[in-house]
């Protein structure tokens, strides 16, 4: 079963965001398709539709067994759904597939090195105990859903019934019932799950936001820069994990938070997004910051980004910071 | 007024912790040095645009005034360290990075470049602290999995509740959810505190203060060999055993009916025990892990 899960998680997100941008780029002939664009909004779409399934589940008090199949049961019908489009798509207009790189060819030697160091960082994920990261009780949480059968039925760290209350604004958030659901459907211990597999996702998926972001900073064909760029991100993430605020801590050791999610893959998806002017992504990734961070009224960091970049491209002719010695020239 | 002086605070010490930990951002700020200097555009519009965000957003969080008003934004709940999520500072180094090397490659430089990269990146990242915490916490899980599976053979046909020292409570319940605690992390973990409005009575919150100290001193203990200090015989210290009733008391009174004490147990804390269960008409029964007495109350 851990074998299936391991290919869901691979693919599944990736026919959503293939079936996704064939709608939305279903008049703009020359958007080139991009795997790594595909497979980031699949996961953002899995993440909106695990946060209905959790809000039906939390609500309307229904167990955890009958939330995980309405979310597995639309799930495949959205996936199925996708796989027709896309594949209606690629037959229509062929010329939008990946094509190879023009400028630049990596070298075998930088190869090497990058997949030796993201190897390593996985193997590192995926053999270690996860420490207890301060403030966050998702694994607590998994185990409380799992040994009630209901979501939020007693509180995650004591295992009894909540006399005062949550904050709803803690209880809305998703994640712990997508790991609950995968842990209960596939029948992999729930450690193993939310402290080793899905931070390896997590790991694979932050790597293809910087991927995509690269795209952005340099360009589609230069496939040499953009990989200089890539193995710079795998050296910095492996560095920095002195702190539970640092990238490389989200990345090594806690990457099933929602903090970590949101800081790896969210955070270069929207920088991307609001870069390139695509808003719609943007707005999508502020979405699911929502459903899986402790917000204020769902305004996160994505917003920052977001509004930020969006001030610069309107303020961009009057500001002159970089570039001003050619631009006088 | 005094809210608005603890995030001002928060802001300033802060920013000394921040830069502590993540040495990188000194890196940040060379590169938007050298992206402005550079006489060359090397910097394509968008990446100008990453580099103008976050000199902004950099500017914004150095500033205490700025800073305080980004920390109310990202709510109580994070301290200021975070509020560096608003700035890309993977995505800016690694840029930064890929445009010094691919200049070097120009000059003909281009492994020196790499190299003299990645050196400067790992000087300036952690220097292996973590590994240590790795073991510690292998440590702890291996302890509350030789408690469980005292537990589990003796039967799950009760529900239980356990009252043990917090290395074993905060990993009890990440590896079985039936389990139940008489308090839980956020007896000493303020953050997790913020996921529900419980409060714990004065009586459970010196218990556990009475059995950290008692667990500690016997950790040191244990590792300087003395006999002379171990659990059983710190137990007999006047000091630390006035209230030890009133502490079990009030851990039963909350419902524990697991009680997990490091090392062996003196014998007027098992006839404390024995006889508070008798007093609930409970009977007792106990047995041994690798670094703790279980008593089994039922």
């Amino acid at each position: 079963m851990i074998i299936i899960l391991w290919i869901l998680l691979a693919v599944l997100p990736g026919i959503l965001g293939a079936g996704v941008l064939t709608i939305v780029y279903r008049r703009k002939n020359k958007c080139p398709f991009s795997f790594a664009d595909s497979y980031l909004l699949g996961c953002v779409a899995c993440i909106g539709m695990t946060q209905i399934a959790h809000m039906a589940g939390l609500l309307g008090g229904v167990s955890l067994w009958k939330t995980g199949l309405f979310l597995a049961a639309w799930l495949f019908a959205a996936t199925m759904l996708c796989v027709v489009i896309s594949a209606y798509g690629y037959f229509k207009d062929k010329s939008r597939y990946p094509h190879r790189g023009v400028e630049g060819k990596v070298t075998p030697t930088l190869l090497v090195v990058f997949l030796v160091l993201v190897g390593a960082q996985a193997l590192f994920i995926y053999c270690m105990k996860a420490p207890i990261t301060l403030g966050d009780i998702t694994l607590e949480t998994v185990q409380s859903f799992l040994a009630e059968d209901g979501i939020y039925k007693v509180l995650p760290l004591t295992g009894v019934a909540s006399e005062q209350g949550m904050p709803m604004r803690y209880a809305i958030l998703c994640l712990p019932t997508l790991y609950a659901v995968l842990s209960q459907g596939f029948g992999i211990e729930p450690e193993l799950l939310v402290c080793h597999i899905i931070p390896v996702v997590v790991l694979a998926a932050a790597y293809l936001a910087y991927y995509r972001l690269s795209e952005t900073l340099f360009g589609r064909e230069k496939q040499k820069k953009r990989f200089l760029f890539l193995l710079m991100v795998a050296l910095v993430l492996t560095v920095s994990d002195a702190a539970v605020f640092m990238d490389g801590y989200n990345a090594l050791h806690s990457g099933y938070t929602g903090v970590a999610v949101r800081n790896l893959v969210l955070v270069p998806y929207t920088l991307c997004a609001a870069l390139e002017g695509r808003w719609w992504k943007a707005v999508l990734c502020i979405l699911a910051e929502a459903c899986i961070v402790w917000t204020f009224l769902g305004c996160g960091v994505c917003v920052v980004i977001t509004l930020g970049i969006l001030i610069l491209k309107i303020l961009g002719k009057h500001l002159r910071i970089f570039g001003k010695r050619e631009e006088q020239a | 007024m005094s809210r608005m002086i603890l995030y001002m605070e928060g802001a300033v010490q802060g920013l000394g912790r921040f830069l502590e930990a993540d040495k990188p951002v000194v890196l940040v700020f060379a590169l938007l040095l050298a992206g402005w200097l550079w006489e060359k555009k090397p910097v394509g519009k968008k990446g100008r645009q990453m580099f103008q965000y976050t000199l902004v957003m950099s500017l914004l969080l150095l500033c205490p005034i700025t800073a305080m008003v980004v920390m109310i934004y990202q709510t109580a709940y994070y301290d200021y360290e975070w509020a560096w999520s608003m700035v890309p500072l993977t995505a800016v180094i690694a840029y930064g990075a890929a445009l010094l090397i691919e200049r070097w490659e120009q000059q003909g430089k281009r492994l020196l470049g790499i190299l003299g990269v990645a050196a400067v990146l790992c000087l300036c990242g952690n220097q292996g602290t973590v590994l240590t915490v790795e073991s510690q916490e292998a440590e702890a899980w291996e302890d509350a999995s030789e408690v469980l599976q005292e537990l589990y053979d003796f039967g799950m046909g009760k529900q239980r509740i356990l009252w043990a020292p917090k290395n074993i409570m905060e990993q009890v319940r990440r590896k079985d959810g039936k389990i139940l605690l008489i308090y839980g992390r956020d007896m000493w973990d303020t953050k997790a505190g913020a996921y529900d409005y419980e409060v714990y009575s004065e009586a459970l919150t010196n218990a556990y203060i009475w059995l950290e100290v008692m667990t500690e001193q016997a950790q040191v203990a244990s590792i300087m060999a003395d006999p002379g200090l171990s659990f059983a015989a710190l137990c007999e210290e006047e000091d630390l055993n006035r209230d030890r009733e009133n502490h079990l008391r009030a851990v039963l009174k909350a419902g524990a009916n697991v009680l997990v004490l490091p090392g062996l147990v003196a014998e007027h804390i098992e006839e404390s025990i024995l006889k508070l269960a008798a007093e609930q008409q409970l009977s007792v029964q106990n047995t041994y892990t690798e670094e703790y007495t279980v008593y089994l109350l039922e």
